[in-house]
């Protein structure tokens, strides 16, 4: 296991030293795709199997969407989109495979939860116990943020349709 | 391991942070920002495994609203320079920033 970190470590500082010389942007792209990725495998190196399930699907999912859809809206840079459809199998079966084993992780977790009962597992280990804390202690913060993510989906929104309009 | 992590996230933190000031791509310049909070995440979560307790875990998914909030404004301001000034080199945005308020 020490060895796989170090490795993933390497290949992770890799990745960020190439970000700072590059200007290509599709590049760049998949460079930090990769860091986000080993940044989830480190996660379930260290046992934190819920962390590394939302890394995954906020990080390298969510995310990382967000970005190509972006990329293939900017208006200069013509050779980028044909770069993203070329490779956009690649894309589809990658995001498949994390979606399966993703539902893979749900289940093993849920075995585990009923097998073995509360007592073994912490709070980044079962999302039951995390959701309990975060929705009893933790209320009023979890509510802000979520005040924030829709403010900024709003402005994001407002941004882009005043552009369309000319106005 | 769990100090390896640390040590780990403070170099991701270090390199993300030359990565915001050297690049001069303004979208390489988002991506940095998403790493250096990446890299915050790993601190916290590396700090779960040397000291047990709820916070850690919790403020990591704060930050990844935080996260999806920014990257969404960002994006957004990104998109919207880019089809009103054709370039993302954020010395070019600055010389026609400068042209216009000379006008």
């Amino acid at each position: 296991m020490e060895l796989i970190f170090y490795l993933l470590a390497i290949l992770m500082i890799l990745s960020t030293v190439y970000l700072i010389f590059s200007s290509d942007i599709f590049k760049s792209f998949m460079a930090m795709f990769l860091v986000f990725f080993l940044t989830a495998i480190v996660y379930f190196i260290m046992g934190l199997k819920v962390i590394g399930t939302f890394q995954l699907i906020i990080y390298t999912g969510a995310i990382m969407v967000l970005f190509v859809v972006a990329m293939n809206s900017l208006a200069p840079v013509k050779d980028i989109q044909k770069k993203i459809c070329s490779i956009k199998n690649f894309i589809y079966t990658f995001f498949v495979l994390v979606f399966g084993y993703m539902i893979y992780k749900v289940f093993d977790i849920s075995y585990i939860y009923l097998s073995e009962g509360n007592k073994s597992l912490s709070y980044t280990d079962s999302i039951s116990l995390l959701g309990k804390k975060m929705f009893s202690e933790y209320f009023l913060q979890i509510e802000v943020i979520s005040l924030i993510l829709f403010v900024a989906i709003v402005v994001a929104y407002n941004y882009l349709r005043e552009e369309k309009n000319g106005i | 391991m769990e100090y390896n992590v640390l040590y780990l996230s403070f170099i991701l933190f270090i390199l993300s942070m030359l990565v915001f000031f050297v690049n001069k791509n303004l979208i390489i310049v988002l991506m940095s920002i998403e790493l250096m909070l990446n890299s915050v995440n790993m601190m916290l979560l590396s700090l779960v495994k040397i000291r047990p307790s709820a916070l850690p875990p919790v403020s990591v998914i704060l930050i990844f609203g935080i996260i999806a909030a920014e990257a969404a404004i960002g994006l957004a301001i990104v998109i919207l320079v880019s089809r009103k000034l054709k370039t993302l080199n954020i010395d070019e945005i600055s010389q026609i920033k400068e042209n216009t308020n000379a006008n």
